[in-house]
């Protein structure tokens, strides 16, 4: 899981530098040029006529002036091409919203401290990836021992209690477990494919865990390579990590969040 | 006021939940439709999303998505961060200490019309504080946007009646939209459990928060476990040698099912919360119905209208009028308007 946009720190404000400085479009070595390159390959072999089909694809994506830079033939009758071109829409970045969580960042220690001095007990964290997602990469990185990028994972911490179900795990027996472990937290990591299948389970999840009448005390996240809190805010999980995200992240945002909601609250809440 | 916007002036209607059989079966284009449709007639709507509404495009496929006007009077639950990507001028009511990826959700009044991004509505406990919230600041009516295929907001304990929305996006011809249409309304038309009985053992179920199942000789035994995490051992000892009742606070899950529709004793009959609590797929709900099995609901969903979008976000359009005759033809019981959103035409 890397840094994804909702991971970085919010942008600087735009200072005005021009008559329209919010509205943003591609730089190459004029301001307002528009100057991008894109690159692909076609499935013929390279000739003037493949040239030529680059050339006018390029066009049709919405480029104006472009021209072929680069090319080379890539054997097996494909071919490669750099084009480039001129983007003319632009951005207006002022009205861009990113969600992203307002917890701050903590070490490992820092982390095991904060939910017992400021939680007064263990957080239980189930996690799996549920459906026909095999991929359990994401969800050990985050929970296994070992860690991830030079961090423990959350069954090092003291004061964190872990149930990692691994790999393609039904929503109902996700939502069974959650009940035995009284889970404080949801994790699940989902491999969002071009199909909508995963989708659909998460936002299955989510509702089976509102009818079940426990969305109240249960915080859920889920993770992916293309998952970010947008998604999350959409299908009703409550936050989203993307891919290179460590443990401690996880952990700031759970233990804080937590905290949050169990002062508000009055208290952790009562198990059944 | 048009014909989806009468549906939603029907008789002590006042909240009203937007429910897609999929995502992108055209939910916002119908929640526009019917604030189209009150134009004139109701001034103070409240609305909201269970997901996020209002965004250019579409996250996953890039295509572009229903925009959400928003005109004076409305009064609006969003995320506070979320208001400056819209272009209406709106004014903070209330706050609600509920915190999201995109700030905390408040409930704003629109002092000028425009656009508006909805967003950061995820808990049902959430959409019942805004509801409330909403009425009292005087609002006539209560659309909530779904998201998905999220069913949450059709609890009735939440909302009064449901559109549904479905459309080309559930299959490339008319009759597999219209036999997935069917589908969905099966599991949310569940009948209301009517006899004392069967509702007093649901209230003992509610009561422990575990199944309670009451087997042919009238002993009721209460389970150990939540619904969603019941053992199925426990589960077919306690329904006996013949017919027996089983009622199930919070999920239905299919592992359950299948044990009661695996009960060769006798007829059961399922009595849940309501249909939000039922996540089963298709085959075993028709396996255990054909078997003489019955599912109640103590609480049933009024179903108000089915929109169709014939339109997909794929970029295919059915045939209109064929479409709307196969979805009336599996769903007699209630009306059936088409509508599409022209955006798509361009796709």
């Amino acid at each position: 899981m890397s840094m994804t946009p909702t991971e970085r720190p919010e942008a600087p404000k735009v200072e005005p530098t021009g008559p329209e400085p919010h509205l943003v479009k591609p730089y190459g070595d004029a301001m307002g040029d528009g100057a991008v390159q894109v690159s692909f390959s076609l499935p013929v072999p390279l000739s003037d006529e493949s040239r030529e089909a680059a050339r006018r694809l390029a066009g049709k994506m919405g480029l104006t002036e472009p021209q072929v830079y680069h090319e080379a033939d890539l054997g097996h009758g494909f071919s490669y091409f750099i084009v480039y071109g001129k983007c003319r829409h632009t951005v207006d970045i002022a009205r861009i919203v990113v969600p992203r969580v307002a917890a701050a960042p903590m070490g490992f220690h820092e982390i095991d401290e904060f939910i017992s001095h400021r939680l007064g007990r263990k957080v239980r964290v189930i996690g799996a990836c549920t459906g026909s997602d095999a991929h359990t990469v994401g969800i050990d990185a985050i929970m296994n021992m070992k860690g991830f990028a030079g961090e423990y994972g959350l069954e090092r911490y003291t004061n964190v209690e872990t149930l990692n179900l691994g790999s393609q795990v039904p929503n109902d027996v996700l939502l069974a477990k959650a009940l035995e472990f009284r889970a404080d937290v949801v994790l699940v990591s989902q491999v969002v494919t071009q199909k909508d299948v995963h989708l659909t389970n998460l936002a299955e999840l989510v509702d089976m865990v509102e009818a079940e009448g426990i969305r109240d005390r249960v915080l859920m996240i889920c993770g992916g390579p293309r998952i970010t809190h947008e998604v999350a805010l959409e299908l009703g999980l409550d936050a989203g990590f993307g891919p290179g995200t460590t443990p401690t992240r996880v952990a700031s945002y759970f233990a804080q969040e937590l905290e949050r909601r169990w002062k508000a609250a009055g208290g952790a809440p009562v198990t059944r | 006021m048009d014909g989806i916007a009468r549906v939603f002036d029907s008789d002590g209607v006042r909240t009203v939940a937007i429910v897609g059989c999929s995502k992108n079966s055209g939910q916002t284009t119908a929640m526009n439709h019917v604030l189209g449709g009150l134009q004139g007639a109701v001034d103070r709507v409240g609305i909201m999303s269970i997901g996020i509404d209002g965004e250019e495009a579409d996250f996953w496929l890039g295509v572009p998505k229903p925009r959400v006007a928003v005109r004076e009077g409305f009064l609006v639950a969003t995320a506070d961060k979320a208001i400056k990507g819209g272009t209406a001028q709106v004014r903070t009511i209330a706050r609600t200490g509920a915190v999201t990826p995109l700030g905390e959700l408040v409930l704003v009044r629109v002092e000028k019309p425009g656009l508006l991004l909805l967003a950061g509505v995820r808990h049902k406990a959430d959409v019942r504080l805004l509801v409330e919230l909403m009425f009292k600041h005087q609002a006539q009516k209560v659309v909530i946007d779904g998201s998905y295929q999220r069913i949450m907001a059709a609890d009735p304990e939440v909302s009064n009646g449901v559109i549904l929305a479905t459309g080309a996006i559930l299959g490339r011809t008319v009759k597999e939209v219209a036999k997935r249409t069917r589908a969905t309304l099966d599991r949310i038309l569940l009948p209301l459990a009517t006899e004392a009985e069967e509702r007093m053992l649901l209230e003992d179920a509610m009561r422990y928060r575990r199944p309670a199942v009451r087997e042919k000789g009238g002993r009721i035994v209460v389970l150990p476990d939540p619904g969603a995490a019941t053992d199925e051992g426990d589960l077919r000892e306690a329904m006996g040698k013949g017919d027996a009742w089983v009622a199930i606070p919070g999920v239905v899950s299919e592992r359950v099912l299948r044990t009661v529709a695996g009960h060769r004793h006798g007829r059961v009959r399922v009595v849940v919360q309501d249909p939000t609590r039922l996540f089963v797929s298709t085959p075993l709900l028709n396996k255990f119905r054909e078997r003489g099995g019955e599912i109640v609901a103590g609480r049933a969903i009024r179903l108000l209208a089915i929109a169709v979008n014939p339109v997909s976000v794929l970029g295919y359009t059915l045939p209109e009028e064929p479409l709307l005759a196969a979805v009336r033809g599996v769903a007699p019981e209630v009306p059936v308007f088409s509508f599409h959103d022209k955006s798509f035409d361009a796709l």
